[in-house]
């Protein structure tokens, strides 16, 4: 099992400088055709599932917006993103 | 008043009563800023007390002190005693980190650390702040990375 993003972040922040350039280079370098990259955890467990359907809930600031987003920029090729009220919508396009 | 105990905001205090720029110095100091993160970060630490009494006490430092520094000779060999200095008295205070910093910095000037090649990786600057993108993009990287491994064990 891989450490979470906010471990990895940790273990940045203590690393000497030199080793942080070089590991946050390389961690850009390898994701750079990544125009998103799901968090550590559900996130990335809903984004590398293969099932047809899949029910992604959660309170709210749970990623689960970014999540559908993020499948439809960097995994789908088509998407429909509804919301319950249209006006939520246009949040969506700032995003 | 002694010299700060945090290093970088000792060394920052000097080139600020220097004249240096706020982000200049705070760069100088060690932090890894750039642009307005490192102005953001100077002007933080301006407003820190300590730190804003010791530049005032430095910018008031007689003329002929100044002078005295700036005319004294500086050797490698001196400035590998005071590191040195530096480094038992980081030691003694328990700063590893510092004291770490003091043996790097003899051990460049002594000339056994090679300089990095010009090629190094560029951090981009969606990097910069606290990591987080990078982490999330490491973590990812790494998960996949997991994920191959398993998917080559079930074959």
């Amino acid at each position: 099992m891989t450490d979470g993003h906010g471990k990895i972040a940790d273990k940045l922040m203590k690393a000497t400088p030199d080793e942080r350039d070089e590991a946050v280079a390389i961690g850009h370098k390898k994701t750079e055709c990544f125009v998103w990259a799901p968090n550590s955890g559900p996130q990335t467990d809903a984004y590398r599932c293969a099932a047809d359907e899949l029910f992604y809930g959660g309170q709210a600031g749970g990623g689960k917006t970014d999540l559908g987003l993020g499948l439809a920029l960097t995994a789908h090729n088509r998407s429909l993103i509804l919301r319950r009220v249209n006006k939520d919508a246009l949040k969506l396009v700032v995003r | 008043m002694p010299a700060l105990k945090n290093p970088r905001h000792e060394w920052f205090a000097q080139e600020i009563a220097r004249a240096a720029s706020a982000a200049d110095a705070y760069k100088s100091a060690g932090y890894e800023s750039d642009g307005r993160f490192a102005e953001a970060g100077a002007a933080r630490l301006l407003k820190n007390t300590d730190v804003a009494a010791r530049v005032a006490e430095l910018k008031a430092a007689p003329a002929t002190a100044v002078a005295t520094a700036a005319s004294a000779e500086v050797t490698v060999a001196t400035a590998i005693g005071e590191f040195e200095k530096a480094r038992l008295l980081a030691l003694k205070k328990g700063q590893a980190a510092a004291a770490v910093s003091a043996t790097m910095a003899k051990a460049k000037l002594a000339g056994l650390l090679a300089e990095k090649p010009e090629s190094k990786l560029e951090r981009p600057a969606a990097f910069d702040g606290n990591y987080t993108e990078a982490a999330r993009r490491i973590a990812f990287l790494l998960r996949l990375a997991e994920d191959e491994t398993a998917d080559g064990n079930k074959r």
